[in-house]
């Protein structure tokens, strides 16, 4: 029987009422309010300002190494992406656009492409479009390894060099290397494609880049050794606005650098798991809130039933009380290159679409499906007195995270994408929140929290999480 | 006066008191369940947009002080530490209401935050385990944990009231009805 505790609960609450006086309540509250809202009011146009502002400090200090980039994952799509579609919006050049521009092989400016029947193999024209350079290649963000000189591991960064959106199909990105002694031919490559080509249409933005990685046999070719100097070209298709045109228009992007070909086991050696990065780690206290370059995490040590990833039943998201730790003091394992605050007034969200990068140089087995994003008051040191929590991703305090000096909270979540990011590549995220529950979102500190997978991932009983800070 | 102004005025007015009441159930002291009150308003007013309705204002404000009383941070000087006696009990006068009722609100007072906050939402709101976990953001396990713990140490420091550890992690509705009530609702 709980009848007796029900009533003196009852009738405590009434006991309650009798003492409420609404006249010592409303007037510091009406007070304290009324501050709150000005100071929002304040803080949020200061920080749309800050937000454009960090947007454009953040492209001149990343320069080409780190511009606005696409994902070379299938993580969720950037906003770069969202705007793809099968119909052609206006203001993006497309094949009809490029081939209304066509000039014969070699014509002075513009940039070379083939025009290819579908048919295997294909029969490809070598031809010019435009009148300057569309696409070319970010040299920081291309780098080629090879393995014992007979396959080539390649990652690549192509950015929109015109001044017009330009639709690009990500799906059939093509490296070619080329050496001193020996070249790849394009049109051999071409030919040696699948007849059906999978679409993946992205448009890019003037200055917006894609990123992407690959692998390439050269079993049939000279075998290239570390140190070699390689010169990278990309194959881009540029799709037809027509879905009924059978054409394919592929542009050729040559780049005047040459990289010189590393060693494959800096980046085929094993991936570091959550194991590795705890040893080592030390303990992170609450005044250690910026640790500038350092990379800190969360580890979460909790009953395995209360892990939603490992839970049979669990579907909600938790947020345990985890050790802060830095696990790295020298660099950030993970950046963030870039984060939008999209706020929808109409439906009352905020969603916050991310990109980060793996700046370890090492291989990381991370969740990238189960990422989320968190925003806290960071100056706030009374800890979190309101904490809200979405399955879709986000954790949101209207105080700090901090739980005491050592603890804070992070968000545990029973969706689960573990993948091997390798060393510089980009993985993408987004997360939509309640606006009301964002609160004063651009003065608030954000960050997203990246799962690293343990060995023996099937055990739900501690987790490790990356804390990755946007500085925006 | 502002639209928030206005709204919060209402809710003041009409469910003041029953705000007031929950937090002094949770806390046990009127000063502090003031304190708790005013912060949980002031959340939810200083946001964009103040709640629409005074129920969902309602809701907000006592869903800010749960969440405020199971982190308990601001109260930690006059939080009541686990005790963890055994048999050292208070026994009540079962033919004596008033002292029975007081023993127990002493016994449930004295618990830890979390677990005196699950009690309250698990007897005096009547939800269960999987709802306050929604409501409290927190694991369902986890609030059973602090159900089974919390009826526990009421049995073995306080009597055990027929409470069934057992019973507390288990029953309970899904969704809290408000109930209108003689000075506001609950």
């Amino acid at each position: 029987m709980s009848a007796d505790l029900e009533d003196a609960l009852a009738r405590r609450a009434r006991a309650g009422i009798d003492l409420y006086d609404a006249r010592s309540l409303a007037s510091p509250v009406h007070g304290r309010v009324r501050r709150r809202r000005t100071v929002r009011g304040l803080g949020t146009g200061a920080v749309a300002t800050v937000v454009v502002l960090a947007g454009a400090l953040g492209a001149v200090a990343l320069g080409s190494a780190s511009p606005t980039v696409d994902p070379a994952t299938t993580s969720p799509s950037p906003s770069v992406s969202a705007s793809a579609s099968g119909d052609l919006l206006p203001g993006v050049v497309t094949a009809e656009d490029l081939l209304g521009t066509v000039g014969g092989a070699g014509a002075d400016g513009g940039q070379r492409a083939y025009l290819c029947t579908p048919a295997a193999p294909r029969q490809c024209d070598e031809v010019t479009v435009g009148q300057e350079p569309l696409l070319e290649i970010v040299r920081t963000g291309t780098s080629v390894e090879v393995d014992a000189g007979h396959v080539a591991y390649v990652m690549w960064t192509v950015r929109n060099a015109g001044d017009q959106r330009i639709r690009i199909d990500k799906a059939w990105e093509t490296p070619v290397v080329v050496t001193e002694s020996d070249a790849q031919d394009p049109l051999a490559t071409l030919a040696g494609l699948g007849s059906e080509l999978p679409a993946d249409p992205v448009d890019l933005a003037p200055g917006d880049a894609s990123a992407g990685a690959g692998t390439i046999d050269l079993d049939a070719r000279p075998a290239i050794e570390a140190g070699t100097a390689v010169n990278l070209e990309m194959l881009v298709p540029i799709p037809f606005a027509d879905p009924t045109e059978k054409r394919e228009l592929w542009l050729r992007v040559t780049s005047s650098d040459w990289v010189n070909a590393a060693a494959v086991e800096s980046i085929r050696s094993s991936p570091l798991y959550a194991e590795d990065l705890r040893e080592g780690a030390v303990t992170r206290h609450s005044e250690d809130y910026d640790l500038g370059s350092a990379q800190t995490a969360l580890d979460c040590v909790l009953d395995d039933a209360d892990n939603p990833r490992t839970s049979s039943g669990g579907l909600d998201p938790f947020a345990p009380r985890c050790e802060a730790l830095v696990v790295d003091a020298v660099a950030p394992l993970l950046t963030l290159t870039e984060a939008t605050f999209d706020v929808d007034e109409a439906s009352g969200t905020l969603t916050v679409r991310w990109i980060a990068q793996n700046t370890s140089g090492k291989r990381l087995r991370i969740d990238t499906g189960g990422a989320s994003v968190a925003i806290e008051d960071a100056d706030d040191g009374s800890g979190s007195a309101w904490t809200s929590m979405s399955s879709a991703g986000s954790i949101v305090s209207s105080g700090s995270l901090w739980t005491s000096d050592a603890m804070r909270k992070a968000l545990l979540r029973s969706t689960s994408v573990v993948e091997t990011v390798e060393p510089w590549q980009l993985f993408a995220g987004s997360a939509t929140l309640d606006l009301d529950e964002a609160g004063d979102f651009a003065a608030a500190h954000t960050s997203v929290q990246v799962r690293v997978a343990s060995r023996s991932d099937l055990d739900g009983s501690r987790e490790l999480v990356l804390e990755v800070p946007w500085n925006g | 006066m502002s639209g928030w102004g206005v709204a919060l005025d209402r809710v003041l007015r009409e469910r003041g008191g029953a705000l007031f009441a929950y937090a002094y159930v949770l806390t046990g002291d009127p000063h502090t369940a003031e304190d708790l009150v005013q912060e949980a308003l002031v959340r939810v007013f200083a946001r964009g947009r103040a709640p629409e309705t005074v129920d969902a204002a309602h809701a907000y404000v006592k869903r800010a002080i749960q969440t405020s009383s199971i982190d308990g941070h601001r109260r930690a000087r006059a939080r009541p530490q686990r005790d963890d006696r055994v048999a050292d009990r208070v026994s009540p006068d079962p033919t004596d209401a008033a002292d029975l009722h007081e023993a127990l609100m002493d016994a449930v007072l004295s618990l830890p935050p979390r677990e005196r906050t699950c009690v309250v939402m698990r007897y005096l709101d009547g939800l269960s385990a999987v709802a306050i976990a929604e409501q409290l953001g927190l694991a369902p396990g986890s609030v059973r944990r602090y159900l089974h713990d919390g009826i526990a140490t009421l049995r073995r420091t306080h009597g055990d009231f027929g409470l069934d550890p057992r019973d507390a992690a288990d029953g309970g509705a899904a969704h809290h009805v408000v109930i209108t009530a003689k000075g506001g609702a609950r």
